[in-house]
């Protein structure tokens, strides 16, 4: 059988369904089969993981994610962003986007903020009579938006795929990701002027809502702050906030126990962290392939033939994303497109880190992008709406972040304003 | 049948252990090292140590995943089909293909760690370097063991009662 042939018929099997990690793998043993090189290539690309420093907080940030998500932490996080919120306008609304956010920072956009906080903001956002198409289109939203903010895993994954500093990542996504959910809250806000949602503001019940929720607020900015001002080291940070997490929710406020939820805690962010990793192993054979090959550089000549200058390139680029995002999932996309485009963007003078920012923006208005986006289908899952509801639901948000992306794209210093 | 579920239910709560006990491990030496660095001292051996155990543990989440039906994919064809045994031959088909490209994975493995063996170092702690690629078809080994798991089931399992 030919080469190509084998090729289309891989490709084939990830269309119906395979795994993406065993077609990766398949690729990559057939790519150097044919190229004369013996498989055991595909070994020491594998293994070439294990050398990777910051590979550990992959595990151990998905890990303190996946026990916020069990424990009772939402509840009191809602409760404290509604006391500090529902006095504007919108303000429902400002705190379904800033909840979510802060969770799709720890769960890195798997849908678990969706899952987790769909039954809890859902009813909140009608009951003040916010129309069903708007708070779908706001939940379904939300479930991406935290994805710039540290510790998200998709700018960890990123960093480890593009070799770029992570801590950098972390810092660079607090401006664009801050700007995204400005813009949204204007929105919501404009919205819900003609809503009857706001209630007067009560400092008595800020105070005793930030007592419940005190320990979760300040998960986030301890983790900025100690790595940007070196007090610990990336891999330390995910170690400590792990460690925090399970002294929160197993010791503090005893949401969750060691006997009976620990175990399951574990299985369920390893399943994740070890179909994620499973396809970066077997990637980086096949991204091996490719770089060898200079099958980038085929790509940027055939493109500069067309385009002959930044801006064009980064409109052409984000157009390009927002397919992929739409069509693929965030980890895949990361690992198969990253390695490609780093090269071409390299050559039109983007800055590494800025280029970060506009991938992962795009993958994260890929989530809501028909007709594929995966938030989509777990909103239409978790609501029990149709889908083609939510595509209605989500069209005017996915039109504002369009808009943010652009501005992202053409005003590099909202990403690299405090990057060194 | 009976027999292959409880000896299936039995692999897999051993991979669970060894992952809990993985986790565990690289949280403490973590832990372990950042103490030690406010008494300006540190143990070498930590951190690859930590590393090899997250590359064993994504082994072992694989293989989570696979007794999950959870590896990420791209998954139209099997919400699409209705009948349950065109399904169930569909994820028998699928199921076989991931195995015979695990072996293949596996036996690039195995090639890899022939070749390190006659020149193997010792790393860290007196492992040679040989050992540790030998994790490599090791953990394709697990994932394989579970994925054949996973075809006995499908094989044998009733129509109407396809997993996904």
């Amino acid at each position: 059988m030919s080469e190509n042939l084998l090729v289309l018929l891989i490709i084939g099997f990830a269309l119906v369904g395979a795994p993406l990690f065993s077609v990766m793998g398949a690729l990559a043993l057939v790519l150097f089969h044919f190229a004369e090189i013996d498989i055991s290539a595909v070994a020491v690309e594998i293994y070439r993981l294990a050398g990777s420093p910051t590979l550990l907080t992959i595990p151990l940030f998905t890990f303190a994610g996946t026990i916020l998500a069990r424990s009772q932490s939402p509840s009191r996080l809602v409760a404290f962003a509604n006391a500090a919120f529902t006095w504007m306008p919108g303000g429902i609304a400002i705190v379904a986007l800033v909840t979510c956010a802060f969770f799709t920072a720890f769960t890195g956009a798997s849908g678990v903020t969706i899952i987790a906080l769909g039954g809890l903001l859902y009813p909140m956002l009608r009951a003040v009579d916010y129309t069903e198409t708007f708070s779908l289109g706001l939940m379904t939203t939300g479930g991406s938006l935290g994805l710039l903010f540290a510790p998200s895993l998709p700018l960890i994954l990123y960093g480890i795929v593009a070799k770029v500093d992570i801590s950098q990542l972390f810092v660079a996504g607090i401006l664009p990701g801050t700007f995204l959910i400005l813009v949204l809250s204007l929105y919501s806000s404009f919205k819900g002027a003609k809503q009857i949602d706001r209630k007067p503001f009560s400092l008595s019940e800020l105070r005793d809502s930030f007592i419940f929720a005190k320990w979760e607020i300040f998960i986030i900015p301890l983790v900025l702050f100690s790595i940007y001002f070196g007090v610990v080291t990336l891999t330390e940070a995910s170690a400590i906030t792990a460690i925090y997490c399970i002294i929160l929710s197993f010791f503090i406020h005893k949401d969750l126990k060691i006997s009976k939820d620990l175990q399951s805690i574990i299985s369920e962010s390893m399943g994740l962290v070890g179909a994620i990793l499973l396809i970066l192993c077997c990637a980086m054979g096949l991204t091996n392939y490719l770089v060898d090959e200079e099958i980038p550089m085929k790509i940027l000549s055939w493109i500069k033939s067309g385009v002959d200058n930044k801006y064009s390139f980064l409109l052409l680029l984000n157009v390009f994303l927002l397919i992929v995002g739409s069509l693929m999932d965030i980890f895949s996309a990361i690992i198969v497109v990253v390695p490609l485009i780093l090269p071409l963007a390299a050559q039109f003078d983007i800055h590494p880190v800025h280029l970060a920012i506009i991938f992962l923006t795009n993958l994260e208005i890929g989530y809501i992008t028909p007709p594929i986006g995966i938030n989509l289908f777990i909103a239409s899952y978790r609501f029990d709406k149709p889908v083609l509801t939510l595509y209605r639901a989500s069209f005017p948000f996915l039109i504002l972040l369009i808009i943010c992306l652009l501005v992202i794209t053409y005003v590099p210093w909202l990403s690299i304003l405090w990057v060194n | 049948m009976r027999f292959i579920s409880r000896i299936k239910s039995i692999y897999e709560n051993c991979i669970l252990y060894l992952l809990v006990g993985a986790v565990v491990l690289m949280l403490f030496l973590t832990l372990l090292n950042i103490i030690l660095r406010f008494f300006e001292s540190t143990i070498l051996w930590v951190e690859p140590v930590v590393r090899h155990l997250v590359f064993i543990a994504a082994f072992l989440g694989g293989s989570v995943a696979s007794s999950k039906n959870e590896h990420i994919k791209i998954d139209i064809i099997s919400k699409i089909i209705k009948k349950d045994f065109t399904k169930k031959l569909y994820q028998i088909f699928i199921q076989l293909f991931t195995i015979i490209i695990l072996y293949y994975l596996f036996q690039s493995g195995v090639n890899f760690y022939e070749v390190e063996k006659e020149y193997a170092s010792s790393v860290f702690l007196g492992f040679k370097s040989s050992t540790l690629v030998a994790l490599i078809p090791f953990g394709f080994s697990l994932i394989i063991i579970q994925s054949i798991f996973n075809l006995i089931s499908l094989i044998f399992l009733k129509e109407g009662s396809t997993n996904e």
